[in-house]
C-alpha cells in the first residue's frame, strides 16, 4: 500500500513539476486517492515556493567560470622563463632580522614556533615569524615564474588573513592586512611584464575586495561606535587597494597613485569623508537594488 | 541535464577533454551543472557570499579529482553532489554559520503588507524549524525531490538508493514533515 502510494504522489509530483500536469490534471489519473495524494502534493508545493532559493547572481557564473577556466589553465600551461637582468633583492631591514632569527629558530630549537606562526594574522605576537618565512621561501625561489606564483599566493594569503580577522570582528588590524596585500600586488607589478600576469586573475583578487567591502558595510551599520572609525578606515583602504589593482590592470604602477587617492583619471586627491558619504548612499542604492531583484527573482 | 539538447557534447566527452587541461571543455561542464550545484548549497548556507565560494570549491575540487571518477553509471552530478555534500562538512566543521539577512526575505512579497509580509515570514520560519526536525535522510529528499525539483531517478544516484527507495522515502518524509508543521501550528 505504502509502495503503491509513494509511486502515485511521485508519479504526480514528476508530471506537474516537468510541467506536463496541472494538480487537476495529475489527480485525475487517480481518483480514487485523489484527497491523500491531493493534500500532499498541495504541501509539496508550497515547500518549494517557500523554500527554493533564488537564481545566482548574474554575473556569478560567468565570473566564476572564468576563474575556474583560469585556474586550469595555469595549471597546464607550460613554464616560461623569461630572461632578466640581475634581480635585486631588497630586504627590509626588519625582516633581514626576522629571516636571522628565523633560521636559528628553524634549526635550532625553534621549527615549533615557525610551524605556529603559520596561522597567525597581522597584530599577532608570530606575526612576523610568518612574514620572515614568507621572505625566505620568496629568496628560495628560483624561476621568475615561480617568484609571480609565490607573490599572488602571498597576495590571495593577506586576503584571507582580512577575511580572518573580519571573522573575529579585529577591525583595528584591517588596515595592516590591507597594507600587506597591496605591498604583495605592487611587488607583482614590478616582477611582472604587461600582460603576464592574466586580466582574469586581477579580476579575482578584486572581486574578493568588492565582498570585503559589502561586508563591511554591513557590519558598519551593527557595530559600536568605537568600532566605527575602523571600519570606516578598513573601508577607504579597500577602496584604495582596489585602486592599486585597477590601475596595474591599465599597466600603471600603483606609485602613481598616492594613498586615499582614489581616481587616478581626475588627478585630485578627494576628500575621504565626502567619498564616504557617496559610497554610503551608493552602498544603500545598492542594497535597496539588491532587494528588489531578490523580490523580483523569487 | 546531459540530455536537454541532443546536440549538445555529452559529459563523458567533456570530462575526457578536461581530463587533458582542456580548460574550455571543463567550463562547459561548469556552466551545465553550476546553477543546480548553487542552489543545493545556497539550501544549506544562509550567507550567499558562502554558497558562491562553496560552489566554486566544489567545481575546482572536482577538477583535482577527475581522475577518479569513472563512468560506470554514476552520472558525473551525482559526482558533483558527493564533492559538495563533503565541502558542506567541511564548512559546518570549521565555520558558524552566519545568519543573512537574506532568510528574512519573504518568498514573494513585491505587494504585500507589512502584517502579510510578517505572517508569510513566520510561516517560512516555521517549515525550516519542521524541515531541521526530521531526520537527515528526509530532509535531504525533501530538499533534492521537492524544493530543487532534482527527478527520482537522479535523486537515487546521488543517494545511492533505489528509485523505489527514494519514491518510499519521498511519501514519509512528506508527510512527516506536514505532521510537524501542523503540530506548530496546533501550539
Amino acid at each position: 500500500m505504502l509502495n503503491k502510494d509513494a509511486r502515485n504522489l511521485d508519479y504526480c509530483l514528476t508530471k506537474i513539476q516537468s510541467g506536463a500536469m496541472t494538480l487537476e490534471q495529475a489527480l485525475t489519473a487517480y481518483p480514487k486517492h485523489a484527497g491523500r495524494l491531493r493534500e500532499l502534493l498541495e504541501f509539496a508545493q508550497t515547500l518549494r515556493h517557500e523554500l527554493v532559493p533564488a537564481d545566482p547572481k548574474p554575473g556569478f557564473i560567468r565570473d566564476s567560470r572564468s576563474r575556474i577556466e583560469h585556474a586550469i589553465h595555469s595549471k597546464f600551461q607550460p613554464t616560461t622563463h623569461i630572461l632578466r637582468p640581475s634581480r635585486r633583492l631588497t630586504l627590509r631591514p626588519t625582516y633581514l632580522l626576522f629571516v636571522l632569527v628565523l633560521i636559528t629558530a628553524i634549526f635550532g630549537s625553534g621549527y615549533g614556533v615557525y610551524s605556529a606562526s603559520a596561522a597567525s594574522l597581522p597584530g599577532d605576537f608570530l606575526y612576523s615569524i610568518k612574514r620572515a618565512g614568507e621572505e625566505v621561501q620568496l629568496i628560495l625561489s628560483y624561476s621568475d615564474t615561480g617568484d609571480l606564483q609565490l607573490l599572488l599566493n602571498l597576495a590571495q594569503e593577506r586576503l584571507d588573513e582580512y577575511q580572518a580577522l573580519l571573522d573575529a570582528a579585529r577591525y583595528d588590524d584591517l588596515e595592516r592586512a590591507l597594507a600587506g596585500f597591496e605591498r604583495e600586488v605592487e611587488r607583482l607589478g614590478e616582477r611582472s611584464v604587461e600582460g603576464e600576469i592574466p586580466s582574469a586573475t586581477f579580476d579575482h583578487l578584486d572581486d574578493q575586495l568588492e565582498k570585503h567591502i559589502q561586508k563591511l558595510e554591513l557590519i558598519r551599520d551593527q557595530v559600536p561606535g568605537s568600532a566605527i572609525l575602523s571600519i570606516e578606515k578598513a573601508l577607504d583602504k579597500t577602496r584604495h587597494s582596489q585602486a592599486v589593482i585597477e590601475t596595474l590592470q591599465e599597466g600603471g604602477r600603483p606609485s602613481d597613485l598616492a594613498p586615499g587617492q582614489q581616481d587616478k583619471q581626475t588627478g585630485n586627491s578627494k576628500d575621504s569623508s565626502k567619498q564616504n558619504e557617496h559610497d554610503r548612499s551608493s552602498g544603500e542604492d545598492k542594497s535597496k537594488g539588491q532587494d528588489k531583484e531578490k523580490q523580483k527573482d523569487k | 541535464m546531459d540530455g536537454t539538447n541532443p546536440e549538445a557534447p555529452r559529459d563523458a566527452d567533456l570530462i575526457a577533454r578536461a581530463k587533458r587541461g582542456d580548460a574550455h571543455a571543463y567550463g562547459n561542464l561548469y556552466q551545465r551543472y553550476a546553477e543546480s550545484i548553487y542552489k543545493y548549497i545556497r539550501l544549506r548556507v544562509s550567507d550567499e557570499h558562502a554558497a558562491q565560494d562553496l560552489t566554486e570549491t566544489v567545481f575546482l575540487r572536482t577538477y583535482e579529482s577527475l581522475g577518479r571518477y569513472r563512468e560506470r553509471g554514476l552520472r558525473f552530478s551525482a559526482f558533483l553532489y558527493q564533492v559538495a555534500r563533503n565541502l558542506l562538512v567541511d564548512y559546518y566543521r570549521q565555520a558558524e554559520d552566519l545568519v543573512s539577512i537574506d532568510e528574512t526575505e519573504p518568498a514573494v512579497g513585491g505587494r504585500m503588507s507589512m502584517d502579510e509580509r510578517f505572517i508569510q515570514h513566520e510561516e517560512v520560519e516555521a517549515i525550516k524549524r519542521a524541515l531541521k526536525k526530521l531526520p537527515e535522510e528526509y530532509q535531504e529528499i525533501i530538499r533534492l525531490r521537492v524544493i530543487l525539483d532534482v527527478p527520482t531517478q537522479e535523486v537515487a544516484e546521488w543517494m545511492s538508493k533505489s528509485s523505489g527507495a527514494v519514491r518510499v522515502l519521498l511519501h514519509r518524509a512528506l508527510k512527516a514533515l506536514r505532521r510537524e508543521v501542523e503540530h506548530h501550528h496546533v501550539e
